[in-house]
């Protein structure tokens, strides 16, 4: 995401949205994580 | 699921430290050190056995591999434990050492280009560093040796390679958690668990696709760990999925599906069955067979397996079929077509996948549901 907003907002808001985006994933990931239980085996999960 | 547990993220993000942190020469001994590591730790039996068959392919590669029977028998060696793990697991017996199915296909892509002298000059260090990654080493993908060597010779630390690996790791991990485990599994499962028998179709078909999508996105998810913490290392990896339920056909489904896997097959099995006998068809039917019996040594992958394998090869002759004819289509003929392509090839995965992911009573329920709309 970095490198894509790079050349078109610049340096400091591409850094500034890539922190943002990262948080709120963070975030999701933090708040909401369940561990599923799915039968495909992937072998070696 | 290691992936998911602490301890594996402490080893990654300690690794990944470490790498940076070593001067050049001693990087790919660092690598191989902290997945050997781990994995004497986590489970010595692995370590051992994973040893033992990166000394075979490494002897192989110096010595026997210079000659056709040499390299044979060490094909066979090493794809045959793997089955016997697999046998004994399927029976009960044994767990499969970690990441085994991955790694011996890694040897086996090692000593076949090595063979054929197709590999940049190398180390052992840079060696054992391809076969210990510990990115890849539990859950694949089954990346190329010249690819891993190339970055390990020129990666340079920067904020793209830092960005990138985050992203990668962070969407493997909504992906796993969030998307599958939170909204699929916990919400989206009992809402639709909660149709009732009423409306037994509507819940059955709901549940295959969501089953189907929980089966992707788990494995989808991984792989963006996988390939995100190797880009934090510094290495980029081979991708494993193209979002492969937009296919128009099952060809193109394989080509978007565990990508790493099927290229390897392709590669080492299909490749050599259609030069030795000519026959596509059956080229395409062994590959898928193979591809069936590496997730599992059971009927229910044999018989997965070999309907892929037939689907693969009906398609093959569909299009050679077409390929041949001189009629062209009109655009909402061709619209239509590919809707119907996409449409059929999407409900037989997941069909499929309803085979492989419950137990056969289940499976049939399910199946004689969608076939009839009661319970």
């Amino acid at each position: 995401m970095y490198g894509w907003l790079l050349p078109r907002v610049g340096r400091r808001a591409a850094l500034l949205l890539t922190a943002l985006w990262y948080a709120v994933l963070v975030a999701l990931v933090v708040l909401l994580a369940a561990e599923p239980k799915a039968g495909f085996r992937y072998d070696d999960l | 699921m290691q992936v998911l547990e602490l301890s594996w993220l402490g080893w990654i993000v300690a690794s990944i430290i470490v790498c940076w942190a070593l001067p050049g020469r001693w990087r790919p001994w660092g690598i191989a050190a902290f997945a050997l590591g781990f994995l004497v730790v986590t489970d010595p039996p692995s370590a051992a056995i994973l040893a033992t068959m990166a000394a075979i392919t490494w002897w192989s590669g110096a010595r026997g591999g210079r000659q056709r029977p040499g390299v044979t028998a060490v094909v066979v060696l090493l794809l045959g434990t793997l089955a016997a793990f697999k046998v004994a697991m399927a029976s009960g017996g044994f767990a499969l050492p970690l990441g085994m199915s991955y790694y011996t296909f890694r040897c086996v892509h090692y000593v076949l280009e090595r063979f054929k002298k197709s590999l940049p000059p190398h180390t052992l260090s840079e060696f054992l560093a391809y076969l210990f990654f510990l990115p890849t080493i539990l859950a694949g993908p089954i990346h190329r040796f010249p690819e891993f060597h190339r970055d390990l010779k020129r990666t340079r630390l920067g904020a793209e390679i830092v960005s990138e690996g985050l992203e990668r790791v962070l969407y493997g991990y909504a992906k796993v958690l969030v998307v599958s485990g939170w909204l699929i599994q916990q919400q989206l499962q009992p809402w639709i668990a909660g149709l009732g028998q009423a409306h037994a179709w509507l819940s059955t078909y709901l549940y295959m696709l969501s089953a189907g999508y929980m089966g992707y996105l788990i494995f989808a998810g991984y792989s963006d760990i996988a390939i995100g913490v190797a880009r934090l290392t510094g290495f980029r990896v081979i991708e494993n999925f193209n979002n492969p339920f937009a296919s128009r056909n099952i060809v193109e489904f394989w080509r978007r599906w565990h990508i790493s896997l099927t290229s390897w097959v392709r590669d080492y099995l299909y490749a050599t069955v259609f030069s030795l006998t000519r026959k596509p068809y059956l080229a395409a039917l062994s590959a898928m067979l193979v591809i069936g019996l590496w997730h599992e040594v059971t009927a229910r992958y044999v018989i997965w397996g070999l309907a892929h394998g037939l689907a693969v090869a009906g398609c093959q002759w569909y299009q050679r079929r077409r390929a041949g004819g001189t009629a062209r289509s009109s655009r909402p003929r061709a619209m239509l077509g590919a809707f119907a392509g996409w449409f059929v090839t999407f409900h037989f995965v997941m069909l499929s996948c309803v085979f492989v992911m419950h137990d056969f009573d289940r499976a049939m329920e399910i199946y004689r549901t969608l076939l009839t709309g009661g319970p």
